[in-house]
């Protein structure tokens, strides 16, 4: 025995030492071997089995049920466990010492300590009562909500709201990033926001369509996810395109300035396009349309509104005097005037079924795209029909999947139960506006009491003082983050609740680790239009770490102003599940046969096998009396009266063309950053989500960063090789990240996937980001006066081959370094 | 006599190594208590850090610690400090800080509760040990981890399989990881970078002479 080497520790922590030495962390157990069992549950990225041993998550296999799973399925598990994980309640340090009088300038610091459930609520509910109080709802923004994790039960959407509502009130938003400018336009133009409308059945438009436009739309890239547990029956019917694509009957042309993932798929043609031009080459079609006399005049007279008052802008004989020849439009759009022509001519000649995408909206002036989209279909004159018209959302969801015609399970409530019995019943905004156009808040922080035009209205800009985020991370979906962090350092008080360490968690005071979705029982719809089924969602594992449902924190911060029993209803977790369950059961009784409860919970699933065909606007265009639209006048509105009411000079009564403040390809400010950057949605997350999955992110990340898709022109141009590392910047940021040369991007184009984590160098004004957020260059500015949404696609940047050493990756880490001072 | 003397002796020595073991457990676990970190800034602390820095090799990291020790008794919070120093190091995730886990070490995937986490419930069941539901951790958190090297070091004075037990836990689990676990603590400052290297280098230490027994 070396005893005499262990002399030093003699008596070590002998006397009094037992006093640096805490609690035993082990205790005696009876040993009991933990069983293997097989769960089921269901994400936006598709219903699943997991495999459980040993208490942790080993394997995960798509449902049977699913044929075109995506891969993403495999980055669950790098969800559950990342190193990325919240793992306790953490509180800002500066905050903490100084609350609303720390330095602004720290905010983004990432120094951090660790407090308990019981402290971490207690100054959130502190904190609720402080706005209140000294200020009013005007001063507390709790309407910011996004993509949450799925499951009815456990939206933490909805037990945000409820929580804080039933408290006082507060500020809310109208629209989302995805589509605020297609939601706010179309209304007026088809009665609907169509973005999220069900759309003509693929079956129906694989009969009937000759022609299918994709513009700007990448199906299969945007399929893989859901709003709720996607089937991916989708796939099924873009197969069957392809094999009609090969056999020539169907011609799938798609419209893109870049060669898409679903071009790929189909083996389809291309016809590029300028970016930000579309309106310029839709409205030469719809020139030669009229002047060939291919429009149809009758569905015009009988269906819509307005065209007298369009087309002499068409004509040239509008205000501007300007003919919007095929020739005009080819010196914008880099679109051959012959075949702008020879495209509206087969469009008029066959069945056409235009099919549009979101990004296109995400622009400035991104209202304009859309109704003209509407107004080509209305001259084609087959909307209503089987395979033609137009769509704005065949990309999203099981939109245009035959649909079962069940009831999906409804959610565990948004708003306090009625009659409202808030602690706080001032409802007195103080002349601010109570409700602001989603992307304005950063506006709203930094000028309050700002008036700006919106949708008709006027809004006033509110004194924003403390913002709560759940599961909702605008720092990867907000523009410009230079710009968000002067609006940070303004703010008193910023509360975070999600399950890994975002960005927005790293520039919060409060931060609350909720479980992931895979930590929790929960039901959901499985398909959101198709409503294929319901699916349960077994808690795979218990909450990992100090975290809780939210479900669980939002009771607790309601026992402190004693509203957890009216927020709970008395019901607990899997009380809730089973009655959203017994509720669908009973709504779908005549329709479909729905096990107990018990069984369903142990089945995992019960499937609808209703198989039901939809035609959008059928209804309308078979008798548009009885079936008017919801615009003014029940018809299409090629000419909106109520917008040309509004006066607004950047969206006037008809679709214009308008030049943008940022474009490529010779436009305003190309001289000095040249490069396009389109920031479209992930192929390998969904938005910001699985970002932090490092499984996922080896699969596509270029030496750690997140990829830059660029020509090999454009690589050539600035010395760039696929592989190396890239710093993409403007006027407004700066970036790292890892050159992608590929064919399929055309010279003076650039994209970067929304969704990348953003990692600062550091904390100041103008810090590279590390990892590659696109977000860190955009543009911050609204739409137009009617829709104020945001315009991610009007982006100009430069780059250049990174010199030196890059700064390591910062975006997936929690708080760091901490020098004592 | 000789024999009761050297079993005192191996007692004293067990006892101490758990008594140490546990002490970096504790300091790993949570942030210190005020109570904990008078005592730590107290003689006691002072005559600890002496006692191991009669040891050559643990010498530097004991004088490191001294240092961070005195830089915090000049402090105004020194525990709200320390706390914040304990955030930075340990509870960020593996890029920004050093989390405690073995799992984040033992491959390149970055993922918790992986082999390490398995091989420590499987240890736990074996000693018929379980965490306690207060620390909702992986059992491959290294506080966890050292509280079983301090059984174990008491149940070896009756049970040679338990000294089997902390060699093979110590060769296979807490040394691989500790090494780039006490790199990535060096990129911070503050005292559990500092303590993190006494941790490391007592653990080299304990298993040298737990290889000559």
């Amino acid at each position: 025995m070396a005893l005499s080497r262990r002399s030093f520790l003699k008596g070590i922590l002998g006397s009094g030492g037992a006093a640096m030495v805490g609690p035993s962390l082990l205790a005696p157990l009876s040993a009991k071997a933990a069983e293997e069992t097989w769960k089921i549950s269901g994400s936006h990225w598709g219903a699943f089995r997991a495999r459980i041993a040993g208490g942790t998550v080993v394997e995960i296999k798509p449902l049977e049920f699913d044929q075109n799973p995506t891969e993403m399925i495999e980055g669950i598990k790098g969800i559950i466990y990342s190193s990325s994980r919240i793992r306790y309640p953490m509180v800002r340090y500066e905050w903490y010492k100084n609350r609303g009088k720390a330095k602004p300038s720290t905010r983004g610091d990432n120094r951090f300590i660790r407090v308990t459930w019981d402290q971490a609520l207690d100054l959130f509910y502190q904190e609720l009562e402080r706005i209140q109080t000294t200020y009013g709802p005007w001063a507390l923004h709790a309407g910011q909500t996004g993509w949450r994790q799925t499951g009815q039960m456990h939206s933490c959407n909805n037990h945000m709201q409820r929580a804080v509502g039933m408290h006082g009130n507060y500020i809310r938003k109208v629209g989302d990033y995805s589509t605020g400018a297609g939601q706010t336009i179309m209304p007026y133009v088809t009665g609907s926001t169509e973005v999220y409308a069900q759309g003509t059945s693929w079956p129906l438009i694989l009969e009937n369509s000759k022609v299918i436009v994709l513009w700007a739309t990448d199906l299969a890239k945007n399929l893989q996810v859901g709003w709720n547990c996607e089937t991916h029956e989708s796939f099924d019917y873009l197969k069957q395109l392809q094999a009609k694509v090969a056999d020539g009957s169907i011609r799938v042309i798609s419209i893109d300035p870049v060669k898409s993932k679903t071009q790929h798929l189909l083996n389809c043609e291309q016809q590029y396009v300028h970016p930000q031009t579309d309106v310029a080459m839709m409205l030469a079609m719809a020139h030669t349309l009229y002047s060939e006399e291919l429009h149809d005049k009758d569905f015009l007279d009988t269906y819509t509104l307005g065209f007298e008052d369009f087309i002499p802008y068409v004509m040239g004989e509008g205000e501007d005097k300007i003919a919007k020849t095929p020739e005009w439009a080819a010196q914008i759009c880099g679109v051959d005037a012959e075949r702008i022509k020879e495209l509206a001519r087969l469009m008029a000649a066959e069945r056409t079924q235009l099919i549009f995408g979101w990004g296109l909206q995400r622009q400035q002036h991104g209202e304009q795209p859309y109704w003209m989209g509407a107004i080509l279909a209305a001259m084609l004159g087959q909307i209503g029909l089987p395979g033609g018209g137009v769509s704005y959302a065949h990309h999203y969801s099981s939109i245009g999947v035959p649909y079962s015609g069940a009831s999906a399970p409804g959610a565990f409530p948004l708003n306090p139960d009625r009659p409202e019995d808030r602690v706080h019943q001032n409802s007195d905004y103080q002349g601010y506006s109570s409700t602001i156009p989603v992307a304005r808040w950063v506006d709203a922080i930094l000028e309050p009491g700002k008036k700006i035009q919106y949708n008709g209205t006027t809004s006033t800009l509110p004194d924003i003082k403390m913002m709560v985020f759940s599961g909702n991370n605008p720092w990867h979906h907000h523009q410009d983050r230079n710009r968000m962090k002067r609006a940070f350092e303004k703010l008193e008080t910023v509360v975070a609740i999600d399950f890994a360490w975002t960005a927005t968690c790293r520039h919060a005071d409060i931060v609350l680790p909720a479980c992931t979705q895979f930590e929790r029982n929960d039901i959901d719809v499985y398909g959101s239009y198709s409503v294929r089924g319901v699916i349960a969602m077994h808690k795979l594992v218990d909450p990992l770490y100090q975290s809780r449902t939210d479900f669980e924190i939002m009771t607790e911060l309601c026992r402190r102003f004693d509203k957890h029993k009216q927020y709970t209803r008395g019901m607990d977790e899997m009380e809730w599940v089973e009655s959203l369950y017994q509720e669908c059961r009973e709504a779908n009784k005549d329709r479909y046969v729905m096990p107990e409860f018990k069984q369903f919970w142990q089945d995992g699933i019960v499937l609808f096998d209703g198989m039901n065909n939809y035609v959008h606007h059928a209804a309308f265009r078979e008798d548009p009396e009885i079936n008017p639209l919801g615009t003014p006048s029940g018809f299409i509105e090629i000419f909106s009266r109520k917008i040309a009411s509004f006066g607004y000079d950047d969206c006037k009564g008809h679709p214009t063309w308008m030049e943008k403040a940022e474009r490529s390809h010779g436009g305003p400010g190309s001289d000095k950053h040249p490069l396009w950057l389109q920031s479209c949605h992930p192929d390998y997350r969904l938005h910001s989500q699985m970002c932090e999955s490092k499984p996922m992110r080896e699969r596509y990340a270029v030496q750690g960063r997140e990829p830059v898709y660029m020509s090999p022109q454009d690589a050539k141009q600035y010395g760039i090789s696929d592989g190396d590392l890239v710093r993409v910047f403007n006027d407004r940021g700066q970036l790292v990240a890892g050159a992608v040369v590929s064919d399929n991007y055309p010279q003076g184009v650039v994209r970067i996937h929304e969704g990348a984590w953003y990692g600062p160098e550091d904390e100041k004004m103008g810090a590279l980001d590390t990892y590659g957020d696109p977000n860190t260059v955009t543009l911050d500015l609204g739409s137009s006066k009617l829709a104020q949404a945001t315009s991610a696609n009007t982006c100009l940047v430069s780059i250049e081959k990174f010199q030196g050493t890059a700064p390591a990756v910062t975006a997936f880490g929690g708080p760091s370094e901490v020098a004592p001072t | 006599m000789e024999k009761n003397l050297e079993q005192q002796a191996i007692k004293q020595a067990m006892e101490g190594r758990a008594g140490l073991y546990w002490w970096f457990s504790s300091l790993l676990i949570r942030e210190l208590t005020n109570e904990q970190l008078q005592a730590f800034c107290s003689e006691q602390g002072s005559s600890l850090l002496s006692q191991l820095a009669t040891e050559p090799s643990l010498r530097p990291a004991c004088e490191k610690v001294s240092q961070e020790l005195a830089k915090l008794r000049v402090m105004q919070d020194p525990q709200l400090e320390l706390a914040a120093d304990y955030a930075a190091t340990l509870l960020g995730d593996h890029r920004s800080s050093a989390p405690p886990y073995a799992s984040l070490y033992a491959n390149d995937s970055a993922l918790m509760y992986q082999e390490p986490h398995q091989q420590m419930l499987e240890a736990l069941s074996q000693w018929q040990l379980g965490i306690t539901l207060e620390f909702n951790e992986p059992a491959d958190h290294f506080a966890i981890v050292l509280d079983l090297m301090g059984n174990l070091a008491i149940k070896s004075l009756e049970s040679r399989q338990a000294l089997t037990a902390q060699l093979d836990l110590v060769t296979t689990l807490l040394l691989p990881a500790l090494k780039p676990w006490c790199e990535a603590c060096q990129k911070h400052t503050g005292l559990y970078a500092a303590l993190s290297l006494l941790l490391y280098e007592f653990v080299k230490l304990d298993l040298s002479l737990l290889q000559e027994e």
